[in-house]
C-alpha cells in the first residue's frame, strides 16, 4: 500500500516539477529585457511547404509555424581554417584526418538583418547580370547564334537570380559567431539590425572540388595544391529553433496563406514581429498581413 | 501458518506468483507419479497438510496477483497481454496524433492545461487500476501516460520554441521506469532503459565533443552506459521483481556487442587514434573475448539470458568474420558447408562440455 502510495506521489510529483520547471524557464525567457526586437518578413520567416498540404499527413497538423531562412556571409563561407584552430573552436579532435565531415556543435551566430552583406548580395547579382549583357553584345556583334542563345540564356539566369535576391530571398544573413555570447554582443553593441541566437555550425574537410571552385585555379595548381596542408570550410546549418510556433491568437491574418512555391518570386505577403528572449528563444509578437504580396 | 512459512510464501508480483503457481503443478505432478510407482507415499495427514497449504496460497495468489491456474487460462493471458501491448500501442499513437489534429485550434493556455492534464490523470488511473487488480487495463492506462507525457514535453518545445535538450531522455526514462515498476510492465521497463540508455549515450558523445543528437555517430558512446545498465541489477537488488533484471542485462549485452560488431567491421568511426585495420582487428579480438566471458559469467552465475545473448553474439562475431575471409574467394556451396560444419562442431563441444558438467553434478 505504502509502495503504491510512494509511487502515485513519485510520479505526480515528477510531471508537475518538470512542468514547473520548463514554465519557468518559458518565463525566465520571456521577461526581463529580451536580447533583441526584430520585425522580419515571409522571407524570413517562410511558410514551411507541409502547412495547408495536399495529402494526408500534411494536413494533420493544425498548429502554424514559421520557419527561419538565412543565407550566410560571403566571407564565413569562403572562411578556411586549420585543424588547430578548428579544436581551439571546439569541434571534436576524434574525426579522422581523411573524414570528410568533421562533426558539428553549437555556436552563438550573430544575423544581420537587410544590412552591408544583403546591400552586397544584391551588387554582386547586379555586376553579374551588367557582365552578362555584356557578353551578350559581344556575342551579337560576332553573329554567332550558339553564343547568342548562350548569352541570352545567361542573362535571363543572371536576372531571374537577381529579382530572387530583390523580392524573395531573405535578409538575414548570418555573419559572425562565437563561444562566447558576451563577446559578439558586445562585438556588435553599436548595431540595431543584428540579432543573437544559436545555431548549429558543421565543419567539414575541404574536398578538392571545393577548392578549385572557390579560388579558380588552374590544372597547374591544383596539383600543387594537393601538396598543401588540409584546410576545412564551415556551413551554418541550422538554427537551434528552427521554427517559430505562431499562437491562435495571432494566426489570423495568415491563416489562410499556402507555402510559396519554390521558383515562384513574388513579394513578402506579411510580417511577424519577433522577441529574442534572454535565453536567445524567439517569441511572436506580433503578424500582419502586407499588400504587396499576391494575395490568394 | 507459520511467520517463516508466510515468508516464504512471499512473492513479490504476478511473474513470482506465476512461477509459483507452475511449480506446485509440476511438484503435484511428479508426487502422483510417484506414488503410483510406490516410491514414495504421503500418509493422509501430510496429504492433507500439504493440499490444505497449497489451496491456501493458490487462493491468495489468485486473489491478489491475478495469476493463472491452469493451462487454458495461461493460453488466454497470453492472448490478453498480445491484446493489452497493441491496444497501448495503438491508443499511445491515436494520442498523439489526436492532439496533432487538433492543437492548432485552441489557444496557448487550453494547450498547456491539456498537456499537463492528460498524463497526471492517466497516470493517476493507471495507479487505481492497477490497485484494482486491472493489471492489463493499468498496463494500456501506463503506457497511454507515458505517450502522453512524452507529448507533454516535446510539444511544449514546439510552442514555447525552446532549444531541444537531452535531459527530457532522463525524464521520460526515470517515469517509464517508475511506470514500470508500477505495473510490472516489460514494455515500460524496455522504453525506460532505452531512454536511459540514449541519456548516458548523449552524455558520453557531448563529453567527447559532439552535438549530442549525434551520439549515434560514435558507437563507443553506447559501450559504457551498456555496462551501466548490465551492472544495475546486481547492484541494486530491488530493481529485480519479475525477471526485470534479464530485460537489463540483454539490453545491457545488445548495446554493449551491437557497437564491438560495428567497429569491427568499420573502424573509421571509432576515437581510438589508430589506422581502421587495426581498429577492427582490436575490436574483432574484444567482441571475441568479451563474448566468451560473458558465456562463462553467465554459466556461473546461472544467468541463462546471458548466456544465449553473448552466445548469439559469439556466432556474430564468428559468421561476419568467415564471410570476411572466405566469402569473395569460396564457392558458395563450400562456405554454406563450412558454416554447417562449424555449428556442428560448435554443438559437439557444447555437448560434451554439458555432459560432463551433468556427470560433475551426479557424482556430488
Amino acid at each position: 500500500m505504502n509502495t503504491i502510495k510512494s509511487k502515485l506521489i513519485g510520479g505526480l510529483a515528477l510531471i508537475l516539477v518538470t512542468n514547473f520547471v520548463v514554465l519557468a524557464g518559458v518565463i525566465y525567457n520571456r521577461t526581463g529585457e529580451p536580447s533583441n526586437t526584430i520585425t522580419l518578413t515571409e522571407r524570413e520567416l517562410s511558410l514551411p511547404y507541409s502547412w495547408q498540404g495536399d495529402s494526408v499527413n500534411d494536413s494533420e497538423n493544425s498548429a502554424l509555424f514559421l520557419r527561419f531562412e538565412f543565407e550566410e556571409s560571403k566571407a564565413l563561407s569562403e572562411m578556411r581554417l586549420t585543424k588547430e584552430k578548428l579544436t581551439e573552436l571546439g569541434f571534436s579532435s576524434f574525426y579522422k584526418d581523411d573524414s570528410y565531415s568533421m562533426g558539428r556543435r553549437t555556436f552563438y551566430w550573430a544575423l544581420e538583418y537587410d544590412g552591408e552583406e544583403y546591400a552586397y548580395a544584391i551588387k554582386r547579382a547586379e555586376n553579374r547580370l551588367v557582365q552578362a549583357k555584356g557578353e551578350l553584345g559581344e556575342a551579337q556583334q560576332l553573329g554567332e547564334e550558339r553564343f547568342i542563345n548562350d548569352g541570352l540564356r545567361n542573362v535571363d539566369d543572371q536576372q531571374e537570380r537577381l529579382d530572387r535576391i530583390q523580392l524573395r530571398q531573405s535578409k538575414l544573413y548570418v555573419i559572425d559567431f562565437d563561444n562566447d555570447l558576451t563577446a559578439l554582443q558586445a562585438k556588435y553593441a553599436n548595431s540595431d539590425n543584428i540579432i543573437f541566437m544559436q545555431g548549429l555550425v558543421n565543419a567539414y574537410r575541404d574536398s578538392y572540388w571545393v577548392a578549385n571552385y572557390a579560388s579558380d585555379v588552374s590544372e597547374a595548381s591544383e596539383l600543387e595544391k594537393e601538396a598543401q596542408p588540409t584546410v576545412y570550410s564551415l556551413r551554418f546549418s541550422a538554427l537551434l529553433v528552427d521554427y517559430i510556433h505562431i499562437p491562435l491568437d495571432l494566426s489570423d491574418p495568415i491563416k489562410d496563406l499556402s507555402a510559396r512555391d519554390y521558383d515562384s518570386i513574388e513579394a513578402e505577403r506579411y510580417s511577424a514581429q519577433i522577441e529574442i528572449g534572454r535565453r536567445l528563444e524567439p517569441t511572436a509578437l506580433q503578424v500582419k498581413r502586407l499588400n504587396t504580396g499576391k494575395t490568394e | 501458518m507459520s511467520v517463516n512459512q508466510q515468508e516464504d510464501d512471499h512473492v513479490s508480483d504476478a511473474h513470482d506468483g506465476q512461477e509459483r503457481i507452475d511449480r506446485i503443478e509440476a511438484f503435484n505432478e511428479e508426487l502422483h507419479y510417484l506414488e503410483k510407482t510406490n516410491v514414495l507415499t504421503l500418509d493422509a495427514q501430510q496429504k492433507s497438510t500439504l493440499s490444505d497449504y497449497q489451496q491456501d496460497l493458490i487462493k491468495r495468489l489468485v486473489k491478489e496477483q491475478n495469476v493463472n491456474t491452469s493451462a487454458t487460462n495461461k493460453q488466454l493471458s497470453i492472448g490478453m497481454k498480445f491484446a493489452s501491448l497493441i491496444g497501448a500501442v495503438a491508443m499511445a499513437s491515436s494520442l498523439f496524433f489526436l492532439f496533432y489534429q487538433f492543437w492548432g485550434f485552441v489557444p496557448t493556455s487550453v494547450q498547456v492545461f491539456t498537456l499537463i492534464a492528460v498524463p497526471l490523470l492517466s497516470f493517476v488511473a493507471c495507479i487505481y487500476l492497477q490497485q484494482k487488480g486491472q493489471t492489463y487495463f493499468a498496463k494500456i492506462t501506463g503506457l497511454i501516460s507515458l505517450a502522453s507525457f512524452v507529448l507533454n514535453l516535446s510539444m511544449f518545445g514546439q510552442i514555447f520554441n525552446i532549444a531541444p535538450s537531452p535531459n527530457a531522455f532522463l525524464i521520460w526514462s526515470v517515469f517509464a521506469l517508475l511506470l514500470a515498476y508500477a505495473t510490472v510492465s516489460r514494455v515500460l521497463l524496455s522504453f525506460a532503459i532505452l531512454s536511459a540508455m540514449a541519456f548516458l549515450s548523449m552524455q558520453v558523445g557531448v563529453w567527447s565533443g559532439l552535438y549530442w543528437i549525434d551520439f549515434g555517430e560514435r558507437p563507443e558512446d553506447f559501450i559504457l552506459p551498456s555496462l551501466i545498465i548490465f551492472a544495475l541489477p546486481s547492484i541494486i537488488k530491488q530493481l529485480s521483481i519479475a525477471k526485470f533484471a534479464n530485460i537489463y542485462r540483454i539490453f545491457g549485452l545488445i548495446f554493449f556487442f551491437m557497437p564491438i560488431l560495428v567497429l569491427a567491421n568499420w573502424g573509421k568511426i571509432s576515437y581510438l587514434p589508430f589506422e581502421s585495420n587495426t581498429i577492427e582487428t582490436m575490436y574483432q579480438l574484444l567482441g571475441f573475448l568479451c563474448a566468451a566471458g560473458f558465456i562463462v559469467l553467465g554459466i556461473k552465475a546461472k544467468w541463462q539470458h546471458v548466456v544465449n545473448t553473448a552466445n548469439v553474439f559469439f556466432m556474430l562475431f564468428l559468421y561476419t568474420k568467415l564471410f570476411d575471409w572466405w566469402w569473395e574467394w569460396m564457392p558458395k556451396y563450400l562456405f554454406f558447408f563450412l558454416m554447417g560444419l562449424i555449428a556442428i562442431g560448435a554443438l559437439v563441444i557444447i555437448t560434451r562440455i554439458r555432459n560432463k558438467r551433468m556427470t560433475k553434478e551426479w557424482q556430488s
